[in-house]
């Protein structure tokens, strides 16, 4: 009767905290709970044997192993815990360098260098940027926005990098650039698109050159 | 009537010291085996079928954890949903915290006590109950073992996965100053002399256009960029120092000096990065 009683004890004090903090994403919050309320079980039962002892060493073995248990699960958790957390947050990082790298390079300088290549190439200069601009890629632009390849057959807008274009006058191009995957800087960011907390960033094509800014 | 337990009468086998000891030896050598397992090349592993079910019940919390972590990373990383809890994850875990928690420690510390009732009485503990209680015993300590053995190894992972992940962020960077050289010498080489440019050319007057006249420092946090001297009007070399020393890689004995280098060559309308080291 007595096993039963601590049994369904321990039971009580690890299952209700495990899951008081269930998330269907995450389980580090239960197995903490579980384990806090493991550690107060194993002080009771300690504190029990120690009521009802009648050797000393015996309680020194009790204890040793209690504190062995608990030491050994909050070492080993909190080393995953750390290393998996890190791995996550480097993966994002990953996916934000990998995203500037697309914006920077194929989305701002791949457009906007072959448009003051050829702004420059004209031998009067009578054609003013924003024109040079749509004509070469005035066919991909639609809505504001536009993508410099034909979208493939498995495209999905939702996880692409969306290129809004506007115009100041007929000499400057501006573009802003979100990757609706990667994260941006502050995450409550309201980004051009509509998505909240994503990479984004803003650049300027005119006869000086071509300018980018990250803006999140 | 009541005689003075002797002592000397009862099995050394069945005293708490040999137990322990026992218990110790037995984590010793767990610990020792779970060193060598980290070694693939070490023969041992295939001895040690019992690892299976004894590496769920250590670690299936810690892990299953870990993977829902990383998993949600990775489905953040390409832009997907995120990976729920499933219900055999949340229940294994669950249940190794119960076994390692409440089953063993309880019955360990409540035959424990049955045992010296046993001694106290002068009966001869029974055979099944100094087994239980041996393996109870074993699995706290085995347990606590484990987790320490794999705390430790972690520990060194970890810290030279920190080390791979501050040098990739430093080449990225690098990377990134490199593009953006190329990008702002090419727009010199198509701005006419008298915007500032090259004129369809990278000489600036009768030398090559530098750094400086780009808008960057040859000397950064990151390392040197060095102009190479050129005669060609439309192309540029530049080379790259790192200032960052690489720990030595063990894939890579001849790697002497440790030093990242890149050389970049820009043309008028494109450019090559190469990773010299």
């Amino acid at each position: 009767m007595k096993y039963i009683y601590w049994y369904g004890a321990g039971l009580l004090a690890i299952g209700i905290p495990y899951v008081a903090f269930y998330n269907p994403y995450d389980l580090w919050g239960s197995i903490i709970a579980g384990a806090a309320g493991a550690a107060l079980f194993l002080l009771a039962l300690s504190l029990y044997s120690l009521k009802q002892s009648s050797s000393r060493k015996e309680d020194v073995i009790t204890g040793i192993v209690c504190v062995m248990l608990i030491a050994g699960f909050a070492l080993e958790s909190e080393k995953h815990y750390t290393m998996t957390t890190y791995q996550r947050q480097t993966l994002l990082k990953i996916r934000t360098v990998i995203g500037s790298g697309i914006i920077i390079t194929d989305k701002i300088y791949g457009t906007m260098m072959p448009t003051l290549r050829a702004y420059y190439r004209q031998p009067e200069k009578g054609k003013k940027m924003e024109t040079i601009f749509r004509e070469m890629y005035g066919a991909s632009i639609a809505d504001g926005s536009f993508n410099k390849y034909p979208p493939l057959k498995d495209y999905v807008r939702e996880f692409d990098i969306m290129t809004y274009v506007s115009y100041q006058g007929d000499s400057v191009v501006q573009y802003i650039c979100i990757d609706t995957t990667a994260r941006g800087i502050d995450e409550h960011f309201k980004n051009a698109s509509g998505h909240t907390g994503k990479l984004q960033y803003r650049s300027t094509l005119s006869k000086n050159g071509v300018k980018y800014e990250r803006t999140n | 009537m009541n005689e003075p337990i002797d002592m000397k009468k009862k099995s050394i086998v069945s005293s708490w010291q040999f137990m322990f000891f026992a218990g110790s030896v037995f984590v010793l050598m767990a610990v020792l085996v779970k060193a060598f397992i980290a070694i693939p090349q070490m023969p041992f592993n295939t001895f040690f079928a019992f690892r299976g079910w004894m590496d769920w019940l250590e670690h299936v919390a810690p892990y299953s954890a870990g993977y829902i972590t990383v998993a949600n990373g990775i489905a953040e990383f390409s832009g997907k949903p995120l990976s729920e809890v499933g219900l055999m994850s949340y229940v294994s875990v669950f249940i190794s915290i119960y076994f390692t928690f409440v089953l063993a420690p309880t019955t360990y510390i409540l035959l424990r006590k049955k045992i010296s009732s046993y001694a106290v009485h002068e009966k001869r503990t029974p055979l099944p109950l100094r087994i239980l209680v041996t393996i109870t015993a074993g699995w706290c300590l085995l347990y606590s073992g484990f987790a320490l053995a794999t705390f430790f190894a972690s520990s060194s992972v970890f810290s030279m996965m920190k080390n791979d992940n501050a040098l990739s962020q430093y080449r990225d960077d690098i990377a990134r100053q490199l593009v953006d050289i190329s990008f702002k010498a090419q727009q010199y080489y198509i701005f006419p002399v008298a915007d500032g440019g090259g004129g369809n050319s990278f000489m600036k007057g009768k030398r090559s256009v530098k750094l400086d006249d780009l808008g960057f420092k040859e000397t950064t946090s990151l390392g040197r960029f060095i102009m190479l001297p050129s005669e060609a009007d439309t192309a540029i070399q530049i080379l790259f120092l790192g200032n960052k020393i690489i720990p030595k890689q063990p894939y890579n004995p001849k790697d002497s000096d440790h030093l990242v280098e890149y050389e970049l060559t820009i043309y008028p309308a494109n450019y090559i990065i190469t990773q010299k080291k």
